[in-house]
């Protein structure tokens, strides 16, 4: 498929789905409603920030998805996978436990510096030229560490109402979300996009490992920075309002990768505009079920991109041992 | 840009954090003709070229190429004059063969020349044989196939420098001299080529000059019949070994561990 139609059927199929997310209500079905002012309040007021902020949640996660598995040579790389979003959820919470909430863009840079923590540690600690399934492993251990830790911090939870605010970070949802976040996001996923897209030409270079791809020029060094600043800005402020939505970054650059040749620099735009496509679509389904306690997001995205998780890692250890 | 000039290693050491493994070495390499490195396991033939590169610290003297010092250069432009043939170079990805070609073109991106770029790619395609496979992924291409896409992809930078790391390991005899006489017709164009061997016949017949670094760490240099003498090889390797003559042409037997 020529990359243009790529571009244009996945920019489609996202103008379809923001429009049909603004005609979605919670547990109202899809209709068209009068437009009177209070339609136009909840399309404002309500429906506009959420859908918008599924959409920069997904073009980011499938970004970052996209990025880390070009520089990492690794199919199995994802925020979510490789402990990043738990630890920028970690920083949200503690944030949250320390009342630090009370200044709101406390918690943007509480679950960035979370996220740029978890990068640091996941680099120091395996490197970069590690096989595929050690840097899964430490990703493991990573997202063990940040759950311990978060539940160590409900558990001291001075009040229920506490707890239940604090869980909100382990379940990622676009629920109640209004301009404040929009506006709390928008400048770190602005950077950290930017960043991020501007280090996909070197990906390519990067297929040819680490010694190659110095030799054609690329820094490691400023790789690595942009990369990890990068993914820790667009990442952390996501998850610091959204909270965790695990599985998009991995399942998506997956998808589209035979249909970009293979080619890393190549995935990256598509892979945001269809993660954001999907993550609009998905936050469609969990207001489509009927009504009661909504079904999260984060919860969905799990159940979905789990089992899709192992049957790659199945797939990927069979590749591994035939070469 | 700087063909035919000589690359010259001034008292140089090079190693990884503070520990010398290439120690002092005065090096002059022509342009026009192959150079092979060789050495037993570990006396840091691999070193000799990834200080070059700047992938090993380079902890005393200068690599010149003509006057300019290749330490201090700038990224792009180093891309732009050393390319770099890594040993078992693979492709991660099962990209199209052509794309991984084209790959070493990126130190040009900047200021790219499309028709420039088009004829060093066709140039190298057809000089490393991998023309006719062009659109095929690298991933189900044999071993001896994906080393020339590689061969190849060094090619594209065309550089006045190729540093080549056993280029030659694990393919077969037929494929062993095809890639050598490739690369002594790329060194014809002035152009400054050093391979990394483990077959000192490879470097008796492809190779003008030789550099032989022993256990010790002590090198020795200069035309490839002198430097790959019955007794040098048996300071290097430990090996005593047959010489004998085919047509005028010198060959090297290792023949047992002394």
């Amino acid at each position: 498929m020529s990359r243009n139609l790529l571009l244009s059927a996945l920019t489609l199929g996202l103008l379809v789905a923001v429009m049909v997310s603004l005609l979605t209500g919670r547990g109202a079905g899809i209709s068209i409603p009068a437009w009177d002012w209070q339609t136009q309040l909840i399309l404002w007021e309500i429906r506009l920030p959420r859908t918008l902020l599924a959409a920069i949640c997904g073009a980011v996660l499938g970004m970052a998805g996209a990025v880390l598995q070009g520089w990492l040579r690794n199919p199995l790389a994802d925020p979510g996978v490789l402990g990043i979003s738990s630890m920028a959820a970690l920083g949200a919470v503690i944030a949250m436990y320390f009342g630090l909430f009370a200044m709101s863009w406390m918690l943007p840079v509480a679950g960035i510096v979370g996220a740029i923590l978890g990068f640091w540690i996941l680099i120091t600690m395996i490197g970069r030229e590690s096989g595929i399934l050690l840097i899964v492993l430490a990703g493991a251990a990573l997202n063990a560490f940040s759950a311990a830790f978060t539940a160590l911090l409900l558990n001291l939870a001075p009040n229920p109402f506490a707890v239940q605010d604090m869980l909100f970070w382990l379940m990622g949802s676009f629920e109640h979300r209004s301009h404040e976040h929009l506006m709390l996001v928008a400048l770190p996923v602005v950077v950290g996009g930017v960043m991020l897209y501007r280090v996909a030409p070197a990906l390519d270079v990067m297929a040819l490992g680490e010694k190659t791809a110095h030799s054609l020029g690329v820094s490691e060094r400023r790789m690595l920075w942009s990369i990890g600043l990068g993914t820790a800005l667009a990442v952390g402020a996501c998850v610091s309002v959204a909270g965790v939505i695990g599985f998009a970054g991995l399942v998506v650059p997956h998808l589209l990768r035979p249909l970009t040749q293979w080619q890393p620099r190549l995935l990256v735009l598509p892979s945001a505009i269809a993660g954001a496509l999907l993550l609009v679509s998905a936050d469609i389904l969990v207001r489509l079920l009927p009504p009661g306690q909504e079904l999260r997001i984060g919860v969905v995205t799990a159940l979905l991109g789990g089992p899709f998780f192992l049957w790659l890692l199945k797939h990927v250890r069979r590749a591994e041992v035939e070469l | 840009m700087s063909f035919g000039q000589a690359l010259l290693l001034d008292q140089v050491s090079f190693g990884y954090r503070d520990t010398a493994i290439v120690r002092e070495a005065n090096l002059r390499f022509r342009p026009g003709c192959v150079t092979a490195i060789l050495g037993s396991n570990g006396s840091g033939k691999s070193t000799l070229l990834k200080g070059i590169l700047g992938l090993a610290n380079c902890l005393q003297g200068r690599v010149l190429l003509g006057d300019r010092d290749l330490l201090q250069l700038a990224d792009a432009e180093r891309a732009r004059t050393i390319a770099y043939l890594e040993q078992q170079a693979d492709c991660h990805w099962p990209m199209p063969v052509a794309k991984v070609v084209e790959l070493g073109r990126f130190p040009y991106r900047h200021h790219r020349i499309p028709e420039e770029d088009q004829q060093a790619i066709s140039r190298a395609m057809e000089i490393a044989d991998v023309t006719a496979m062009s659109g095929r992924p690298v991933s189900q291409l044999s071993g001896g196939e994906r080393t020339r896409v590689m061969l190849a992809r060094a090619l594209a930078v065309d550089a006045p420098v190729l540093l080549a790391d056993e280029p030659v390991a694990g393919l077969d005899p037929q494929h062993q001299l095809s890639v050598m006489q490739h690369l002594q017709a790329w060194s014809a164009d002035q152009r400054i080529v050093l391979v990394v061997l483990h077959d000192l016949n490879l470097a008796l017949k492809y190779c003008a000059d030789s550099v032989l670094i022993t256990p010790e760490g002590q090198i020795l240099s200069g035309p490839t019949a002198e430097v790959v003498t019955a007794e040098n090889v048996r300071k290097a390797f430990g090996v005593s070994s047959l010489l004998g003559h085919h047509q005028g042409q010198p060959y090297i037997l290792p023949w047992e561990v002394d």
